[in-house]
């Protein structure tokens, strides 16, 4: 059974003054101190790929080499959805390796207009050739599920102000404050109908996490990836999600940690997912059960909204939050009795999507 | 793929300039760009030249670009159902937001993209409103 023996994370945000190696180094002694393994018993490191244009990987591998100088340093080319590598991971740690993964991104380092250019490069070159934004896509897809399913525009900004909440009491999130959902209403327009609110902020940060087949940790009950070959947006759905969450084991999750880079993502997540019928994730929003005291808390940590969007990072904050949650270790951010977490990875917006159960035993 | 590198772009030109996609042998759905297998069902594609007519969708005005296509915002992005039933995404152009109607006729045309490296000219499609096209054959010659 392969655990979640430690997490390691440092704050994100615009770290001007940070390298990357100072924050990978910082992520990497952090989890090996809440794992409680010396840095010689890690046998291999899977370093994923940064989206960063200015991260070097070989720079990354000559620090982890001096760091850990007994394991084998191989990166992984996931893009944001680090469900993959976890999947790979998992295989290596059930073979009786004891693996750690770590990212680092400094994407804060980037012009919004560069950003967006990252983003871009996450559908293909086909995209980036005929100027077709990401944000468009994701805009795309908003406006023809809020028409499909008569919902309004209001229930995606009410979101972001419910994320916005559970980031205020997160130490590590980058945007620790609250936002009312006339602000996002009221936010600069990036792709109409969705505003600069509406979408995450791309940071820097770095995570690490411990895994191996142990008898201590948060148990790994399950990953599930799915790919597709084409961006689709007419039907307002993630297909790709959903094909993956349909292989997982059927039961409740206690909260679900969503790739929410966008706040139409993180409604069609949830009806992917089965936490809803389609075209009823607006209900959870406005009945507020997505918060942390309601029947389906999600983002516990403000998601990628709030605590920042850490591309290739991503995923494996969401591991170590949804870690921390099952220790019963979230401080003011606990959910009640959580025994039971589903984490959400997307790349290129559900091109390749990511699903995984972690498990309190 | 790497559309900045030359020889990689002029392999594909064609699919710009001759606006081609991929049919699946066996399914028959089609898809634009080309994709040697069928996203659907699996099974291999055969290149085909796409109807340039088609309804738009749905569409959206993108206010803040990423820096590549910076100096061309807004750009206005739709989904356009083309008239074999293939889906595409791409720019429209040539004209204003208060124009756009769902489901309204529009033809694939092709354009140049911006310069990004000057070392070849790079084409690429986009989609104008058909308003002297099938449905409106007779006001055509009132221009």
């Amino acid at each position: 059974m392969v655990r979640v023996e430690g997490v390691g994370f440092t704050r994100v945000g615009e770290l001007w003054e940070r390298t990357a190696e100072d924050l990978l180094v910082e992520a990497i002694e952090q989890c090996l101190e809440d794992a409680n393994v010396n840095r010689e018993n890690v046998d291999t490191v899977l370093l994923l790929r940064p989206l960063s244009p200015h991260v070097s990987v070989s720079d990354m591998k000559r620090v982890l080499c001096s760091l850990l100088p007994a394991a084998r340093v191989i990166s992984v080319d996931c893009g944001t959805n680090g469900i993959e590598a976890l999947s790979l991971a998992c295989e290596l740690s059930s073979a009786g390796r004891r693996v750690l993964m770590a990212a680092v991104e400094k994407l804060g380092d980037l012009t919004s207009y560069d950003q967006s250019s990252v983003r871009m490069r996450a559908l293909g070159e086909h995209f980036r050739l005929m100027g077709i934004p990401a944000e468009s896509i994701h805009a795309l897809m908003a406006r023809l599920y809020l028409r499909r399913f008569g919902v309004d525009r209001r229930v995606l900004a009410e979101f972001v102000s419910i994320v916005h909440a559970h980031a205020v009491s997160a130490r590590h999130a980058r945007f620790r404050f609250r936002v009312r959902p006339e602000s996002v209403l009221s936010s600069p327009i990036v792709s109409d109908p969705l505003r600069l609110f509406d979408f995450s902020s791309l940071s820097d940060g770095s995570a690490a996490l411990m895994l191996s087949d142990g008898k201590s940790g948060v148990v790994v009950r399950q990953c599930e990836t799915s790919h597709s070959a084409a961006v689709v947006v007419e039907d307002a759905s993630l297909a790709t999600l959903e094909r993956a969450a349909n292989r997982l084991a059927r039961g409740k999750a206690d909260f679900y940690e969503l790739y929410d880079e966008s706040s139409i993502l993180a409604l069609l997540e949830l009806e992917a997912l089965g936490v809803c019928e389609r075209g009823r994730a607006a209900d959870l929003v406005t009945k507020g059960a997505i918060r942390l005291s309601g029947e389906v808390p999600v983002c516990t940590f403000g998601g990628l909204k709030a605590r920042g969007d850490v591309g290739s990072a991503n995923t494996l904050y969401q591991i170590a939050e949804a870690t921390l949650q099952l220790r019963g270790e979230a401080g003011e951010n606990q959910v009640e009795n959580a025994r039971r977490g589903v984490v959400v990875s997307l790349h290129g917006i559900g091109l390749s999507a990511g699903v995984c159960v972690l498990e309190r035993v | 793929m790497a559309l900045d590198v030359v020889p990689e772009y002029w392999r594909r030109a064609d699919v710009y300039l001759r606006f081609l996609g991929a049919k699946c042998e066996k399914c028959g759905h089609s898809v634009f760009p080309p994709a040697p297998v069928c996203p659907k069902c699996g099974s291999r594609t055969k290149i085909v030249e796409l109807p340039r007519g088609g309804r738009l969708l749905a569409w959206t005005v993108v206010e803040s670009a990423p820096s590549e296509w910076r100096e061309q915002t807004p750009l206005i992005i739709g989904c356009v159902e083309l008239d074999d039933g293939t889906r595409v995404i791409a720019q429209l152009t040539d004209v204003r937001v208060d124009e756009l109607r769902e489901g309204m006729r529009v033809r694939a045309v092709v354009r140049r993209a911006p310069d990004r490296s000057g070392d070849v000219i790079r084409y690429i499609v986009k989609f104008v409103p058909d308003w002297y096209g099938e449905e409106h054959g007779d006001s055509a010659e009132e221009g």
